[in-house]
């Protein structure tokens, strides 16, 4: 009984930090230990494991996202300044690189210690060991969203008007045209796939080997998260408070129908599998819901719902357990950590 | 848990090069109003976002793959404002200055077509800065084929115009420029400045798509419109007394947003619909339409149909016609 597996799931809730302002982006590093953070004043907060939180100012205006690098070592910020930079754990500066614009979304390669970000119109990739960067050409429009491929081979940037397909050149090797304007790109880990979530309430997928695409649309907003299961066979995404799970086994989900979950009554504002439980499906929302999912096609796919006193504003899993933090519009930074039980009864 | 607090009113400001929009929005910000105004301007500059709250903004148009001119948005506006709506205990009102040039359909659709934009702003007028001095010089450029002529579209937009600079004019070109705006936009209302200098309740906080004000502003039509034969934008009102049909109504006024909605820039109407006691109020910004019942007619009030569309190559004739096909007889 679903009712039996929800009861036996207990949350606890702790504050780690709290910054001045709305917190954009949350992120913890692969070993589980150290949450970063970036709020709209321009702070960045790295927490040191024992407690202690380590706070600064990295930026003039807003901090629009922190990620820890695969190595750990590293965070990279980048900001509507236009700054891409790299820190280490004690925040000092390691590496800046600055350009005219507003700096969109970022993405460390996942195999070495070098982030690109969208900024103005440009790609930049930045490497923790060099103090030069490389200024990709620029294109058309705005780059809004970046992504690496799961081999580190291919850099995707979605700007209005399609998605550029970068290797190691700053020219696109490629671009999959299309007349509408991505929100966010995500290769899937096996390389095969790269879907946009986009303004115009659709989901457009190219399947790299042959570049043929197809669209999902008809959701109720705009889609601005979307997650690959990493297995690269299922794709979940969130528009307004509705998810839907998409199947990419075998040919793909061409012709299918998702798995439709609606269990947030506001906003979606984070939407990812658990890496250390890759069919556990986390969520939260602006109502300050979080719900853990696992899609199934009839019944009940929600597996629980735990609801904090505060408007949420960012979400990501530890890379390491079943725990997960987010930020608020308020400046708080809090962890959830989910029973393990749930794993145990599944 | 906070709620949900009550929508941002945002005023959009266009007109032509050297109207004195600029100049608008500067008076606008010394004057003492004891508002928080955060203003996005239509160059990009340093962001000031924690003192000043000036952003500036390179336009960017995201028209979409359907092809429909109503889901054209501006996605560095989109970008901007939601920056700003994350800082909203720092501001309680939004000045949105265009350039020039821009067009004025995908700004104010970008308020109603962004989810996250309409949930929390809300547009409350779009005023447009006239150069009294040149605006027959504007109007009347010729432009090659398929280009639009911004000067028009930014008065045919317009909930709010200032005429201005009119100390630079007489009194006889200032009525002509007058008839000229009418002409085109029989539903904003106007007023003579100099230096822009205008009552700021006159500019802010007007409501104007506010469906509860729908038609405040009597339109103001010309018997005399002999010079509107070399001008494709327009106006066309129709005042009728009797009841419509709704399912006809509903129809036709579908049929318009479906066929005519790329022409139409901006419609408003009070209807009286057969078999209802409360006014029908409605509004559209080219497909995109707002309507609902609003208040009870009022004992011994006239009940009087009020429709006004304000486009391109409007058949007033047809559109006459076409309405009065739906009053139940």
């Amino acid at each position: 009984m679903p009712g039996s597996l929800t009861s036996s799931i207990s949350v606890t809730e702790q504050v780690l930090a709290v910054l001045p302002e709305y917190v954009n982006d949350v992120n913890i590093s692969p070993d589980g230990r150290h949450v970063v953070a970036g709020s709209v004043s321009g702070h960045i907060c790295i927490t040191a494991g024992d407690g202690a939180v380590r706070v600064f100012k990295a930026h003039e205006g807003d901090v629009v996202r922190v990620k820890w690098s695969p190595s750990g070592q590293f965070v990279a910020s980048c900001g509507i300044d236009g700054a891409l930079r790299i820190w280490d754990r004690d925040g000092s500066l390691i590496a800046e690189s600055k350009h005219k614009g507003w700096a969109t979304d970022l993405a460390w390669r996942p195999t070495g210690d070098e982030v690109a970000a969208g900024i103005g119109r440009r790609v930049v990739r930045l490497m923790a060991d060099q103090t030069d960067s490389v200024k990709h050409d620029e294109l058309k429009t705005t780059v809004e969203c970046v992504a690496w491929g799961g081999d580190g081979r291919r850099l995707f940037a979605g700007h209005y008007g399609g998605v550029a397909v970068f290797r190691a050149a700053p020219t696109p090797a490629r671009v999959f045209h299309w007349k509408g304007a991505p929100l966010v790109v995500a290769a899937s880990p096996d390389g095969q796939w790269v879907v946009s979530g986009n303004q115009d309430a659709s989901l457009h997928v190219w399947k790299m080997a042959s570049g043929s695409e197809l669209q999902m649309s008809g959701f109720t907003t705009k889609v601005l998260f979307v997650a690959w299961r990493h297995d690269s066979l299922r794709l979940a995404n969130a528009s307004m408070n509705e998810i839907s799970e998409w199947n990419f086994s075998g040919k793909g989900p061409r012709g299918s129908k998702p798995i439709g979950m609606v269990g947030h009554s506001a906003r979606i504002i984070g939407l990812q599998y658990s890496p250390t439980d890759p069919k556990i499906l986390g969520s939260a929302a602006t109502d300050g819901s979080v719900c853990l999912w696992r899609p199934v096609k009839s019944g009940r796919s929600l597996v629980h719902t735990h609801q904090t006193q505060l408007v949420l504003s960012s979400m990501a899993w530890s890379p390491s357990s079943l725990q997960m933090v987010c930020g608020t519009s308020s400046g708080e930074v809090i962890s959830l950590t989910f029973d393990k039980r749930l794993e145990a009864e599944s | 848990m906070k709620t949900t607090d009550s929508k941002v009113p945002v005023t959009v400001v266009t007109g032509f090069l050297g109207s004195g929009k600029t100049t608008l929005v500067n008076y606008i910000l010394s004057e003492n109003h004891g508002k928080r105004i955060a203003v996005i301007e239509n160059e990009f500059g340093e962001v000031g976002i924690d003192d000043a709250l000036v952003i500036g903004a390179e336009e960017e148009i995201f028209e979409m793959n359907n092809g429909c001119i109503c889901c054209t948005v501006r996605g560095d506006l989109i970008r901007i404002l939601g920056t700003l709506m994350k800082r909203r205990d720092k501001f309680d009102y939004i000045l949105v200055e265009t350039t020039g040039l821009a067009d004025p359909a995908p700004v104010a659709q970008t308020f109603f077509v962004d989810d996250e934009i309409r949930a929390q702003l809300r547009l409350d007028a779009i005023v447009t800065v006239v150069d009294a001095k040149n605006l027959s010089l504007h109007l009347f450029e010729k432009k090659a084929e398929g280009v639009e002529n911004e000067a028009l579209e930014q008065i045919a937009f317009a909930d709010r115009i200032l005429v201005n600079k009119t100390d630079l004019v007489t009194e006889k070109e200032i009525l002509e420029v007058e008839g000229h705006l009418r002409s085109i936009n029989a539903s904003a209302s106007l007023v003579r400045t100099q230096m822009s200098k205008v009552d700021l309740d006159w500019v802010l906080n007007v409501g104007a798509f506010d469906l509860k004000r729908v038609l405040e502003v009597e339109p103001t039509f010309l018997e005399n419109s002999e010079h509107l034969h070399d001008q494709s934008i327009t106006s066309v009102g129709i005042e009728e007394r009797g009841e419509v049909d709704e399912a006809k109504i509903n129809d036709w006024l579908g049929w318009i947003l479906g066929e005519r909605g790329t022409d139409i820039f901006r419609m408003k109407g009070i209807l009286n619909v057969s078999g209802s006691e409360q006014r029908f109020v409605f509004q559209g910004v080219h497909m995109l339409f707002d309507g609902q019942p609003d208040r009870a007619w009022k004992e011994g009030e006239d009940r009087v149909n009020k429709l006004i569309f304000i486009g391109r190559n409007l058949d007033r004739d047809e559109i006459t016609q076409r309405f009065r096909q739906c009053l139940v007889r």
